[in-house]
């Protein structure tokens, strides 16, 4: 059966809390924290304007859902000493938001604002990616792939993750996403003026190889990123001598302009997940368990990201049960 | 042999140095080894005034600060900076100094900045100096401040706030920062092909992760101690006398490296801490996409966050990164009539130009345009509010970068500048002088 991905009704919500929603699927990570964390409500659809709520254990968190059917609930990625006045923070989850309608390299046919199977693949493939890194250089281990009804949230709840300022998280995600070229200024400083970082196959410089090739495979002509017309014709021309043969392509795509790529490829991959979301520290998300009533998806914890299929585990009852 | 000491004052030998030399009745007292190690110095220049008393080196320290920023500097006044030998006066003028700086002016002051500046670039070139000529001495300080072997980044978040170390360039295997030869060879050694293993190794950490690590770990315990110093002083009844009277000494080498700066700037030239008519033309890319109009979803943050520091700053302060001293708006807009008439006007434009427009939906963000200038959470903006909230200085290119990735559009000019407004202020200069 195929999944059409249309808003629910208010009917549709009121199934949804009524008889599938239950407060045991919100993760134990949010559960065993709940009187720390403000929580955040849309009842309309216009955003989530009713803030500054919070729970003091998951029975009242559970009367509430199921009283007011909410169209989204969230919760903050924060921990307050009081949550109802946004004050005392003191620490917060570093989270990667990759959304599959704002991917800059997707590939699929989906109209602005839309996702299909297609882009929400390519968003799953993207936070197994981040979460590789996270774990191999970073070293961070408590790692948490939520589905977040549209694409992916990766919540990192390490300790020494959570008490890091906006600049710190701002420098990891720079790292985690290959958004800096690889600066060569100080093998200039050793008169190797002509060494490129391409041959380089570790730590950072191997990470921003595999976003630079990532990002260069998913080009099309009309890709909307903001590399001239001539250069990324070329960049897919010579595509297919990447990830194996970098000298090569550096040498058709010319040097001056393959710099230039460089830079431009950079600010591409930052733009693949939402950083002013891993920045924030007072930011709320997308409360997992909850509907996402926009395209009638359930947000929920990932058990095994690498089997995942949300149009297998996220689609909830009533959609069925649509005629 | 270089003395670790002359690296890094916080050693276990330097606190030893302080209590031997640094008793405060003896830090202005002529000393004649002192004098001598300065003139024995290789390629020092002997004509000018040279200090006799830690008092004054450490005061020389703060004029060589100032002074290798100005176009005639001559390294050879200051030669004996980098003299190894001078490790000793070295370590109790390092202190004295902090104390002056951190009881008189305060720990965030302009005064403890440029010192805190000072120290690293002072041991960053004597560092170079050491990793050409005993290149295993760096280990040896390292060592003294961290184990080498054991580091993971997140033990030493403090340290890389400093900013002297960009998080990619750490060579990082499971959160441990690599930085011994040993380490890199076991890690890395079979992922490199047609080059020897070394050689690499020294491009991309090799000498510069341990300078850079040094240096951070220093200016973070300095900053650090001044800090306390700061905080000790506020309980403190009477500061000795010798403290006050460096402190007005400061001021003068202050005054002086001023008066030498401007002496030779031409007339009509920029006087950037005042109010000065905006130049569009001059604007980075950034700001025109902003002023554009940005679609739903980076309208608030390009409004607020963005616009509005930059087109304050732009049109009443726009020398505010080379004059490093705080202000408030109604210290270059007492009536505040340029500020509603032209700054708050080129705001709410951009924000009408939003689609939707700004403030159809938010209102409340004109109360965070007046916060952001400084005029607390208010509908209004009046003179008795302001100093309620700071007034945000423009946003760094990095951080635009990671906030609203979508108004960075980089021409050609924007390679190597750091913040929208220093592009603003050199793109002026280039357009006054007739250039492109």
């Amino acid at each position: 059966m195929e999944i059409e991905l249309k808003p629910a009704t208010y009917r549709e919500r009121t199934l949804y809390y009524k008889e599938e929603w239950d407060v045991n699927d919100i993760p134990d990570f949010i559960l065993n924290s709940l009187y720390s964390r403000e929580f955040g409500f849309d009842h309309i659809g216009q955003g989530p304007n009713d803030r500054y709520k919070t729970f003091t254990d998951p029975l009242r968190l559970k009367r509430f859902m199921k009283a007011k059917k909410p169209f989204a609930a969230y919760t903050s990625v924060a921990y307050y000493d009081k949550p109802e006045k946004r004050h005392g923070w003191e620490k917060a989850e570093f989270v990667f938001d990759v959304d599959a309608k704002d991917i800059p390299i997707r590939t699929c046919e989906c109209k602005p604002g839309e996702v299909c199977d297609k882009c929400l693949k390519q968003a799953k493939e993207i936070v197994l990616n981040i979460g590789d890194i996270l774990k191999s250089d970073i070293g961070f281990k408590n790692l948490n792939y939520v589905y977040s009804g549209r694409g992916y949230h990766l919540r990192v709840l390490d300790e020494h993750a959570m008490d890091m300022n906006s600049e710190m998280r701002g420098e990891i995600i720079q790292y985690v996403l290959g958004g800096k070229v690889p600066d060569m200024e100080d093998a200039k400083k050793l008169r190797y003026n002509k060494f490129n970082s391409y041959t380089l196959s570790f730590a950072y410089y191997q990470n921003f190889k595999n976003w630079m090739n990532y990002t260069i495979q998913h080009l099309k002509k009309d890709t909307p990123v903001d590399i001239d017309e001539k250069l990324l014709k070329d960049t897919i021309k010579y595509k297919d001598e990447l990830p194996d043969h970098w000298g090569f392509f550096t040498q058709d795509i010319g040097p001056i302009r393959y710099k230039k790529l460089q830079e431009q490829i950079a600010r591409t991959n930052l733009a693949i997940a939402d950083t002013k979301v891993s920045i924030d520290l007072k930011r709320i998300l997308r409360l997992p368990s909850t509907l996402h009533s926009k395209v009638s998806m359930k947000s929920m914890l990932i058990k095994n990201i690498e089997t995942f299929d949300p149009f297998d585990k996220a689609v909830p009852k009533f959609v069925y049960e649509r005629k | 042999m270089t003395e670790t000491s002359y690296i890094n004052p916080f050693s276990s030998e330097a606190k030893k140095i302080v209590s031997k030399l640094g008793n405060i009745n003896n830090l202005n007292k002529p000393d004649t080894t002192l004098k001598s190690i300065i003139e024995m110095t290789r390629n020092q220049e002997l004509k000018k005034e040279l200090p006799e008393t830690i008092k004054q080196l450490a005061l020389k320290k703060y004029e060589w600060a100032l002074n290798r920023k100005l176009k005639d500097y001559d390294h050879r006044k200051y030669q004996y900076l980098f003299n190894p030998e001078l490790y000793e006066y070295d370590v109790v003028s390092f202190y004295l100094l902090c104390q002056i700086i951190a009881m008189e002016y305060g720990s965030d002051s302009y005064e403890a900045n440029e010192v805190l500046q000072m120290q690293h670039d002072l041991i960053t070139q004597r560092l170079e100096k050491i990793a050409v000529d005993t290149p295993e001495l760096l280990s040896v300080i390292l060592n003294e401040l961290t184990d080498t072997s054991n580091l993971y980044w997140y033990d030493i978040k403090e340290i890389l706030q400093i900013g002297n170390i960009e998080f990619n360039k750490l060579l990082l295997v499971n959160g441990r920062i690599i930085i011994e030869y040993d380490d890199f060879y076991e890690q890395f050694a079979d992922k490199i092909e047609g080059r020897r293993p070394h050689d690499i190794y020294q491009i991309v950490a090799g000498n510069f992760i341990k300078i850079r690590l040094i240096t951070s770990y220093i200016t973070y315990y300095m900053k650090e101690y001044m800090k306390n110093v700061d905080e000790m002083s506020k309980k403190q009844v009477e500061p000795n006398p010798l403290m006050k009277q460096a402190a007005e000494e400061i001021r003068k080498i202050q005054v002086k490296t001023d008066e030498i700066k401007y002496k030779n700037q031409p007339k009509g030239s920029f006087s950037d801490d005042k109010p000065t008519p905006y130049n569009p033309e001059a604007f980075p890319p950034c700001v025109k996409e902003c002023i554009k109009g940005i679609k739903s979803g980076g309208r608030n943050d390009a409004i607020v966050l963005f616009l509005t520091p930059f087109a304050s700053y732009a049109r009443l302060y726009p020398g505010i990164f080379s004059q490093k001293k705080q202000v408030k708006i109604t210290d270059v807009d007492p009536s505040l009539n340029i500020t509603h008439d032209q700054v708050i006007p080129l705001i709410y434009d951009a924000a009408q130009s939003c689609r939707p427009p700004l403030f159809k939906d938010q209102p409340q963000e004109k109360i965070n345009i007046n916060a952001k200038l400084g005029f607390g959470m208010h509908d209004e903006l009046k003179r008795e509010y302001e100093g309620e909230t700071h007034w945000y200085t423009p946003m760094s290119c990095d951080k635009i970068k990671l906030h609203m990735p979508h108004i960075c559009k980089p021409n050609k000019d924007c390679v190597k500048i750091g913040n929208p407004l220093t592009y603003y202020n050199r793109m002026r200069k280039i357009k006054q002088k007739g250039g492109q």
